[in-house]
């Protein structure tokens, strides 16, 4: 209790309170700009936490690390390039919000669960650190490669009309993530001499390729009448939608918490994760993917009780778990905090001090949150052929400044192609996204175990976790196929009362 | 436009078709070729090919079924038949051909020119391309957005953005 008391008075300052008012808007304005992360900006503001306090410093990192976080969804609304690949799930029904003309609607909701998932988050941070972190600890490559391939069963609820279609557009992008050293022995795959290619296809410039680059060249092949691109932001969102999208919002933060606890797996398989969980429970899983704010409502939720989460391994144990996470390492080591189990028997009261900010900064995002958005909502304002050529430069830049690597910008260019090419054949994006960013975890963590195992396959078995997880899959991928046959039947059913539309 | 059932029923089978064709490529000449250590050890348990040969293989299966299942059953009528409203087909090509050399010429115009003035060129051939003829709108905004980007970038984020022979 004295460690409690002592760490409030730590934390009762004003620069205290500014560096994490500061953090977040930085972390905002990074967060909301597609190409520009977290992590650089936590790299970028290290050096001026040199005159900090150690307890400024950690908040002011903590601030950028959560704004970036939730900003990720305004350009994944906006103008759908997700500002983080976090965000991914976000845009697929905060996009079609936007081109309703109800932006603002889906902005909100973004904003409001975010904020109650970061709030969810840094309770579990607080009250939990230490229990959830010895759960995490638990996890070996068998028990990893089994969340993984739950995680791929998502693929089953985002594959769209045809499951059949889904399922190759996962192997798709499992085969590209595939592309680059294998990540066991070093032999090269499909690199074909090229070094670029050696560590892979970049994510983030098939990202924004992927979904930013698609929208500018359907735009001039359109070329769509009519400048302006609709209303601004429409209605707000309203009392009872919010508390319809609460069940939704305190699940994906559960499932936020749980995977930002364990090591490596991270914001974007939590927020697919949260969608699909989402969409499954939802009476009404058909509105999915066309606007659904529930689904935004279950992806920023996601990804935000990610954030907090993710300090857990961190400051209990020392493990990074994610790269802004390691990237967070480098401000407790300038101002000499070794971060581990010794972390709260040292420091004490600086580990309280920390924790009462980071409850400030659910506070933070709230204001600045609704601050910023109300800036950010007038992009919406922009005629479409001046925010297009716009998008295009951001695009450019933002995949340049990633690794500042020109290659980096034809990988973009030809994954807008292929996104251009798989929306037109009507194969969809997310399967081949959720398999591409999931695959090396999946692979590395298969072939680990079997050469750990040499060849004895009991070991996929043998934990309670690994068969929790195998009765999971089990059970996602019978009700993914399921529904998928459910939705068929109900469409055929549709269609012949409308003959005229009939296969 | 909508397409009538017939039409998208071979649309989407000649799509998993495609499918089919390419794992198929992938299994004969993609892995054997763009996997060197394939012809050293095969496909024993820890080879490097034996992943992305069972992915392949499950590729293919499931393009078969997803060619089955659109020669068979039902097939959700697209209300896209993948051209441009009420363009014509050349007018298309001409158009995604424009795109291309747009994308090209700026890949290729960012490190000669800098990343500011290349970005302006692009920015004002799109611009102009996508109808503006207000010459205070054209000049405001093919002034303004690149060089506000470029600061945003280069100068507040500290990206060390192509600078071409400009000396800025």
């Amino acid at each position: 209790m004295q460690e409690i008391l002592n760490g409030l008075d730590l934390f009762l300052s004003m620069q205290n309170v500014l560096a994490i008012v500061a953090g977040m808007f930085i972390g905002i304005v990074i967060g909301a700009i597609p190409g520009l992360s977290s992590s650089m900006g936590i790299a970028l503001a290290l050096p001026f936490t040199y005159g900090m306090n150690p307890i400024s410093a950690i908040l002011l990192v903590v601030g950028i690390y959560k704004g970036g976080m939730f900003a990720g969804s305004i350009s994944a609304i906006l103008i759908r390039t997700p500002g983080t690949p976090g965000n991914i799930c976000t845009l697929l029904d905060g996009w079609p919000l936007s081109q309703k003309g109800q932006s603002r609607k889906a902005l909100d909701i973004a904003l409001y669960s975010s904020v109650v998932a970061d709030l969810a988050s840094n309770l579990a941070l607080i009250l939990f650190a230490a229990m959830i972190a010895s759960f995490a600890l638990q996890f070996g490559p068998a028990e990893y490669f089994w969340l993984m391939t739950f995680s791929l069963t998502i693929v089953t609820s985002v594959a769209g009309d045809s499951l059949f279609k889904g399922l190759v557009s996962a192997m798709l992008g499992l085969l590209l993530a595939t592309v680059g050293l294998d990540l066991i022995y070093g032999n090269p795959r499909f690199t074909f001499g090229m070094l670029e290619f050696s560590g892979g296809v970049s994510f983030v410039p098939l990202l924004i390729g992927l979904f930013a680059i698609p929208e500018v060249i359907d735009f001039y092949l359109r070329k769509q009448s009519g400048l302006v691109h609709g209303s601004r932001s429409g209605s707000a969102l309203t009392w009872a939608e919010f508390r319809s999208c609460l069940p939704t919002i305190f699940r994906s933060s559960a499932i936020g918490v749980g995977i930002g606890a364990i090591p490596g797996v991270g914001a974007t398989a939590a927020s697919f994760l949260s969608y699909s969980m989402a969409k499954r429970s939802s009476k009404h899983p058909e509105t999915y993917g066309k606007g659904e704010i529930d689904g935004v409502a279950a992806a920023e939720a996601g990804n935000n009780a990610v954030a907090g989460a993710t300090l857990i391994p961190l400051l209990a144990l020392g493990i990074p778990g994610d790269v802004v996470t390691a990237v967070m390492i480098g401000a407790f080591l300038i101002h000499g905090l070794s971060i581990g189990p010794s972390l709260f028997q040292t420091q004490g009261d600086t580990v309280y001090a920390i924790f009462f900010g980071i409850m400030l900064s659910s506070i933070a995002m709230l204001i600045l949150g609704m601050l910023s958005m109300r800036l950010f909502a007038r992009i919406s304002d922009i005629p479409r052929h001046i925010l297009m050529p716009g998008l295009l430069i951001f695009c450019v830049f933002g995949t340049y400044a990633i690794q500042n690597s020109h290659f980096d910008i034809l990988v973009m260019f030809a994954a807008g192609f292929l996104g251009f090419f798989m929306m037109k054949i009507d194969l969809p994006v997310p399967p081949f996204l959720i398999a591409f960013v999931l695959g090396p975890s999946f692979e590395d963590n298969l072939r680990r175990t079997i050469l750990v195992s040499h060849g004895d396959y009991s070991v996929f078995f043998n934990s309670y976790i690994c068969w929790f997880f195998t009765a999971l899959t089990v059970l996602s991928v019978g009700y993914g196929v399921l529904s998928s046959r459910r939705s068929r039947s109900s469409a055929e059913a549709n269609v012949e009362g409308n003959p005229g539309h009939s296969a | 436009m909508v397409m009538d059932a017939a039409s998208q029923k071979r649309r989407q089978t000649t799509i998993a078709a495609g499918f089919t064709l390419f794992f198929l490529a992938m299994l004969v000449v993609g892995i054997p070729f763009g996997i060197p250590s394939y012809a050293k050890q095969g496909l024993s348990l820890t080879s490097s090919a034996l992943y992305p040969y069972v992915i392949t293989i499950a590729g293919l299966v499931f393009s078969i079924l997803a060619v089955i299942e659109a020669r068979t059953g039902f097939v959700a009528v697209s209300s896209d038949d993948g051209s441009a409203d009420s363009l014509s087909a050349p007018s298309i090509l001409a158009r995604f051909s424009l795109v291309v050399i747009v994308f090209a010429a700026f890949y290729l115009l960012l490190i000669p020119l800098g990343a500011l003035l290349s970005s302006a060129l692009v920015f004002g051939f799109l611009v102009i391309f996508g109808g503006e003829r207000r010459p205070l709108v054209l000049v405001a905004t093919i002034i303004g957005v690149p060089v506000i980007t470029y600061i945003l970038f280069a100068k507040l984020a500290a990206v060390p953005l192509p600078r071409g022979d400009l000396p800025f």
